[in-house]
């Protein structure tokens, strides 16, 4: 009688413990008290996303370190909550349950695949709180519990390819779509040939196809693009749109297989400096990107965030290169400012007053604009800039945008 | 020879004092209420995260229970249990999204970026919640009997059938992950809503739902104990033990094999279905080989062959995963990993055998 | 016998002749020509590329003339020019006039004097359109050039770009050829222009020399030709529907051969991977679930390895794909000693223990390797030899990187058999394996053969490591990707039997390349999984059984 009552109070212990050592921490500061204020940090440190989400998770400790030597957010400290979703789906949903219940925060910085957002949206809404987006995305979405501060394909992808399709461009009349299998590239490229169909392209002259997540063998679909560009009916171009591993596997592939961007340019849409790193970039100049935001832009905003950065990588001694910036970082940096402002404005920190707060909001870009909160879709306007590889693993801008533009939530040329 | 030496031979067996588990029954059944019962603030108090922690550890238990009735019991290992994990989460997946359609009118994320325009017929049959959860079972018992029959005939044993029920659950993973066959792909099955009418996001549907897994939990542990402790679970235990020798004395062996089998798939599937509403989302990860070796490992921690060994190796897994994947996570593989490596070097019997044999031990000195 | 191609040129070539001198005159005076061009001319061809998109073509044909014809200052000069516009080096300023930047500082375009006064703007990025123009002008002013590789090279350019050449040019330097292939190749860029030509007899010609020089771009031309005219004449349509049938069938050949190809990388890849397994799972019965990690860490070792070469020792970083092989060997073995020391050793007879022990100890090796190379990707820089390819045949192009890892495959299974088969050690490994008591019997020590097993099969693990480097992408976790499909390879080989394991790998690679062409990788690589169910159906002890331990 005596081992089996010690032993069943053995097993509740035990999950009572650990059900006691979470909700502990959920004792800690709410929005409304004394204590620091929290955010979340939803980006993945192992997986296959970790090395471009880390950087987002690293740059987002130094604004908000920024924040704190400027007296924090209403004179309250401001703390970076990091969890590590590792590159899972479900698991970004599951911390950010986490991170709005347990550990009660003001508001979520994360996700970077579409996937990944998808999986939190249902969790952002059931509890009504804030989740920042910043990477360049699909569109058909708008939210009111999400802030997107990146580009819709309307501000990214379309530019991109009309002046690909201009004289300038190449006159571009066939196109090869190659993307991972998942949400962005199939939304991508349904927009894409919708937009397509409209300028008159016939269907042979488009090709579509999709591997898995961390595909890496690329050598029959490169086989596949030489035979489809020699093929009549003009210019071919490749339209990217794998992610993370993938993008050097196809690059290397390309390079071997001797396909040149002044014979088959690609557009790598989710391209970003730190794909180039290791690779050997000389063979693949020419093949082109598009962004917010390129790191060469030359203005004070831009040298003030590169030399931050640069501190910051070297006293912390993080793994990162310490003169790379990226457009999601940029995005980053701007919506823990963008947040920060809100909340000043509204005087309050709960999302409902944030949310209200942050219409019509503007905040400085360092790629030369000033970018506006939209009134009403909570979609953040920004410039439009084409960049182009060059020989140091980065990209030369190529175009950009005379102003800010016009962010399109619904496209119209995605038809059921 | 000392007459008290404990056998080498594993001691899998299954006691016939009902006291332990009944009480283990209770606590299970109690903690998702504390959420409703204490108000917050309260230190009895759960949160909505916590008791939704505890309703997927049940889910999970429930899973491991499965695993272990062919495992311990019949001697045979899967790691490919997760299969028929993903066809109960995926058979409630799509009863949900009928659901979810009919209240919203909205269609899936996934069908609207693969171009469709109406909800396809081939989902519609799962519209209904018992013929959903019949459809799924059904559907977990004819794989498994395929599966079963394919490889019990040819006398595939032992590693090779481990092996092969790996393949296999890879082989599924990267279907699912596939758009094309319409099934979400990546992007798993989201945007549920209602299930039976009850509002998935609120409060009291979490707790209730937690309640029922801890309700069936039990109720499958002493059905499954009730058929070890039968004549049907020596003639499984009899197969473990020496097959050939059970053949020779004319037993069908290949149909209790089968038929047990039959038996975890549907379990499993149950776990599946239990665990979506509860996760709010599937995905193929789900059926990822690293998820069904996992499930062998709570099995061998907790003490295969006992039944309620492996309850208690799933509980106390996942709730050191979670636990530590909040706190320290780089330190989460290595604590699993050395836990893994001393049951299976020196606690051969896992958690519970060993205190079984302990109990042995000191009954006989 | 003389090829169609040889015997048509012979024909073409004469009428060509009286053309080909007529060029040379016209185009002499413009060799002769002026001593030194004014800084006008130099000026106004810079502001055009700063400016004028639509006058690029002009102003780089100026260029090329510049660069051909004239001083051999302003040929420098024009060299000069179309490498710095290449290298993203031409700064158009609003106001001073444009400057080249160079190493240390900027120098004026137009004099190529130093410039003092600091330089704010960014260069011009050129246009995809200004670069194709740039590939030309620059292949046109090499086929010029001394050296008889950069001629070949840019002949197969302007072959490439024939609808963009500068026609007297080509035809000029055709005149001047004195290399077969640059000659063949000019003449085929020149064919591909004539099939635009007035002449029914230039058409025929140019027809039949598509046909002698198949390829994908060739059959497109001739395609494009059928189209365009339904009413070509008799003589024309027959020569046309040979060379098209004489193209489709070598380019049918060469699909297939690339199919091989592509299917036997995909074995070698398969080969390597199970070869390790193949001798643990096979020989010694044990189920190594962290054999993809022993992969990994070899691959991790090369890039140890690499990064050291390329710190201290940077003049022999090419070679460190062979540096890494015994270090990768030695690294993986020595792990998979003290592995079979501590744990393997006593879960010999408990197979699904030790399945789930190894199991243990891969997610320990992945998390550590994640702490510390981080886990994210590790990009390997490909060694100069091994960069690029050769078309082989046409539609057939082999790319080094794979040749390389199908040849070390081959390297090291022979060496793998070789071992097992013909040397003492091999010996005492299968006495061990076969007659476990008998050996002991006559003083072979059991437990140390089995323990140097061990390491001999994850050693080869490492060594499927290196050899992977080069051909797939290496991260953490890239071990689970591939031991599902060793396992796979070693069941349906027979486990024990290294030839077993050899021509599994062979038919599965083969089966799979064959399916992806069509249905897809996923689809592939599930009927490759499905297929070996069912044949361990009919045969569950794999093709090639051999006796084993328990």
């Amino acid at each position: 009688m005596k081992r089996r009552n010690f032993l069943s109070a053995v097993g509740s212990g035990v999950v009572a413990a650990s059900a006691g050592s979470i909700s502990q921490t959920a004792l800690a500061a709410t929005p409304s008290g004394n204590g620091p204020v929290k955010l979340g940090l939803l980006f993945s440190q192992s997986g296959a996303m970790a090395n471009n989400e880390s950087l987002l998770k690293d740059i987002s400790l130094m604004t908000i370190d920024q924040l704190n030597a400027k007296g924090g957010v209403m004179g309250r400290k401001v703390e970076g909550v990091v969890v590590d979703p590792a590159s899972d789906w479900p698991m970004y949903a599951q911390m950010s349950k986490q991170l709005i219940l347990s550990e009660k925060v003001a508001a979520i910085f994360g996700c970077w695949t579409s996937v990944s957002r998808k999986s939190v949206l249902p969790v952002v809404e059931a509890q009504d709180s804030l989740l920042f987006y910043p990477l360049h995305f699909e569109g058909e979405e708008q939210s009111k519990n999400v802030v997107y501060l990146n580009s819709p394909p309307s501000s990214s992808v379309l530019p991109a390819v009309e002046y690909l399709m201009t004289p300038q461009g190449g006159e571009a009349k066939r196109f090869f779509m190659v993307g991972s299998d998942y949400v962005w590239p199939r939304t991508i490229n349904k927009m894409l040939k919708g937009y397509l169909k409209t300028k008159g392209v016939p269907d042979s002259a488009i090709r579509e196809q999709y591997v898995p997540f961390s595909h890496s063998n690329f050598q029959s679909i490169v086989r596949d693009i030489k035979a489809f560009a020699a093929q009549p009916g003009g210019q071919a171009i490749v339209v990217l749109t794998v992610v993370g591993d993938s993008i050097p596997a196809m690059f290397k592939e390309a390079i071997n297989q001797g396909i040149r961007a002044t014979d088959i340019p690609i557009l790598g849409l989710d391209v970003v400096d730190s794909d180039l790193e290791g690779l050997d970039t000389a063979p693949l100049v020419g093949h082109l990107s598009c962004w917010c935001y390129f790191q060469n832009i030359d203005t004070p905003a831009n040298r003030q965030l590169k030399s931050d950065w640069a501190n910051y990588v070297k006293a912390k001694q993080l793994k990162h290169r310490p003169d790379m910036v990226i457009d999601p970082m940029v995005s980053t940096v701007m919506g823990i400012n963008l947040w920060a402002q809100a909340a000043t404005k509204a005087k309050s920190f709960e999302p409902a007053a944030v949310r209200k707060a942050l219409a019509g909001m503007t905040v400085v870009d360092p790629a030369g604009y000033i970018a506006k909160m939209d009134a009403t879709n909570q979609y953040l306007w920004r410039g439009t800039m084409i960049g182009s590889i060059n020989a140091k693993q980065g990209f030369d801008i190529l175009w950009k945008s005379k102003d800010i533009v016009a962010p399109v939530p619904y496209s119209p040329f995605v038809k059921a | 020879m000392p007459t008290a030496a404990i056998s080498l031979r594993p001691s899998f067996r299954i006691s016939s004092q009902l006291g332990l588990p009944a009480l283990l029954v209770c606590v299970a059944l109690v903690l998702p209420l504390f959420n409703a019962v204490f108000p917050p603030g309260h230190p009895l108090h759960l949160s909505l995260f916590v008791v939704n922690l505890v309703g997927q550890i049940m889910c999970f238990a429930l899973l491991a229970l499965a695993l272990d009735f062919v495992w311990g019991l019949l001697g045979v290992l899967s790691l490919g249990h997760g299969i028929f994990f993903g066809i109960g989460g995926y058979v409630m997946g799509f009863h949900l999204l009928n659901s979810a359609y009919a209240d919203t009118q909205v269609l899936p994320d996934f069908m609207q970026f693969m171009g469709w325009s109406t909800f396809p017929a081939a989902l519609q049959p799962f519209a209904e919640l018992p013929v959903a959860v019949l459809l799924g079972l059904m559907m977990a018992v004819l794989v498994g009997g395929v599966v079963g029959l394919a490889a019990f005939r040819s006398r595939i044993n032992g590693v090779y059938f481990s092996i092969i029920t790996q393949a296999l659950t890879y082989a599924l993973m990267l279907l699912l992950f596939n758009n094309d066959l319409g099934l979400g792909g990546n992007n798993g099955l989201t945007g549920f809503t209602l299930l039976a009418g009850f509002d998935l996001a609120h409060e009291s549907t979490q707790v209730g739902l937690a309640s029922l897994s801890a309700v069936v939990l039990a109720a499958v542990f002493f059905l499954l104990r009730w058929l070890a402790l039968s004549s049907f679970g020596q003639a499984m235990v009899a197969v473990r033990d020496d097959e050939a020798r059970l053949r020779f004395l004319g037993f069908r062996t290949d149909r209790i094999k089968l038929a047990a089998w039959c038996l975890s798939a549907a379990v499993a599937a149950l776990a599946g279905m239990l665990y979506v509403p509860q996760v709010g989302i599937i995905n193929p990860g789900i059926v990822s080989p690293m998820l069904s070796v996992e499930i062998a490992v709570w099995v061998a921690i907790g003490g295969r062959g006992t039944l309620i060994g492996a309850v208690l190796g799933a509980v106390i897994l996942n709730c050191l995963k979670f636990w530590l994947s909040a706190e320290i996570p780089s330190a989460w593989p290595f604590v699993l990993a050395g836990i893994t490596l001393l049951i299976t070097v020196a606690l051969q019997n896992g958690l519970w055998g060993g205190l079984q044999q302990l109990r042995a031990l000191r009954a006989t000195a | 016998m003389k090829s169609l191609f040889d015997r048509l040129r012979g024909s073409v070539r004469w009428r060509c002749w009286l053309q080909h001198v007529l060029i040379a005159c016209l185009c002499a005076p413009v060799l002769q020509a002026q001593a030194a061009m004014p800084a006008q001319e130099r000026l106004s061809i810079v502001v055009s590329i700063c400016t004028d998109p639509g006058s690029y073509r002009s102003a780089m044909d100026r260029v090329v003339q510049v660069v051909v014809g004239t001083s051999p200052e302003d040929a420098d000069w024009g060299k000069t020019f179309l490498e710095r516009l290449q290298a993203v080096a031409l700064i158009c300023r609003e106001q001073g006039g444009p400057v080249f930047k160079v190493e240390h500082g900027h120098v004026d375009a137009v004099t190529l004097e130093p410039v003092t006064d600091a330089v704010d703007e960014l260069p011009m990025v050129p246009t995809l359109v200004l670069a194709r123009l740039l590939k030309n002008s620059q292949a046109e002013t090499e086929l010029f050039s001394p050296d008889v590789l950069t001629r070949r090279a840019a002949a197969q350019r302007m072959s490439q770009a024939y609808a963009q050449i500068n026609e007297p040019l080509v035809r000029l330097a055709l005149s001047k050829a004195a290399d077969a292939e640059v000659m063949e190749t000019l003449e085929l860029t020149l064919a591909k222009r004539s099939l635009a030509s007035e002449s029914a007899d230039l058409r025929v010609g140019a027809i039949r020399a598509m046909g002698s020089a198949p390829s994908e771009g060739t059959r497109t031309l001739l395609k494009n030709y059928q189209e365009d005219r339904p009413d070509m004449g008799p003589g024309e349509r027959a020569a046309l529907t040979q060379s098209l049938s004489q193209i489709n069938r070598v380019l049918w050949v060469g699909k297939a051969a690339s199919i091989i190809f592509s299917g036997l990388s995909y074995a070698g890849v398969l080969l390597i991977t199970a070869l390790g397994l193949s001798i643990v799972f096979g020989l010694l019965g044990v189920i190594n679930l962290a054999h993809g990690e022993f992969i990994m860490i070899g691959a991790y070792a090369t890039f140890v390895v690499e990064k050291w070469l390329q710190a201290h020792a940077p003049g022999w970083f090419d070679a460190y794909v062979f540096l890494a092989i015994p270090f990768a060997f030695v690294v993986c073995a020595l792990i998979g000693m003290v592995l079979e020391m501590t744990i393997i050793r006593h879960l010999y007879k408990r197979p699904l223990e030790t399945l789930l022990a190894t199991w243990a100890v891969s997610i320990a090796l992945i998390k550590l390797v994640q702490i510390l190379f981080g886990s994210q990707n590790v990009e390997f820089i490909t060694p100069s030899f091994l960069q690029g390819g050769v078309q082989l045949y046409p539609a057939l192009f082999v790319t080094w990187n794979r040749v390389f890892a199908i040849a070390l495959a081959l390297v090291i299974f022979a060496a793998a058999y070789a071992l097992i088969r013909h040397t003492r050690f091999g010996l005492l490994i299968r006495a061990t394996t076969q007659r476990r008591d008998t050996a002991r019997a006559l003083g072979i020590p059991a437990p140390s053969i089995d323990r140097m097993a061990f390491g001999l099969g994850s050693g080869l693990a490492g060594l499927a490591g290196v050899v992977l480097t080069q051909i797939a992408s290496v991260n953490p976790s890239m071990g689970t990707s591939f031991v599902i499909d060793a396992f796979m390879v070693v069941v349906l080989g027979g486990a024990g039997s290294l030839v077993g394991t050899a021509v599994s790998s062979l038919v599965l690679g083969e089966v799979n390349q064959l399916i992806e062409p069509f249905y897809g990788a996923v689809a592939a690589k599930v009927a490759v999984l499905l297929l070996i169910v069912l044949i361990i159906q009919r045969r569950p002890q794999g093709l090639f059984a051999l006796k084993t331990r328990g």
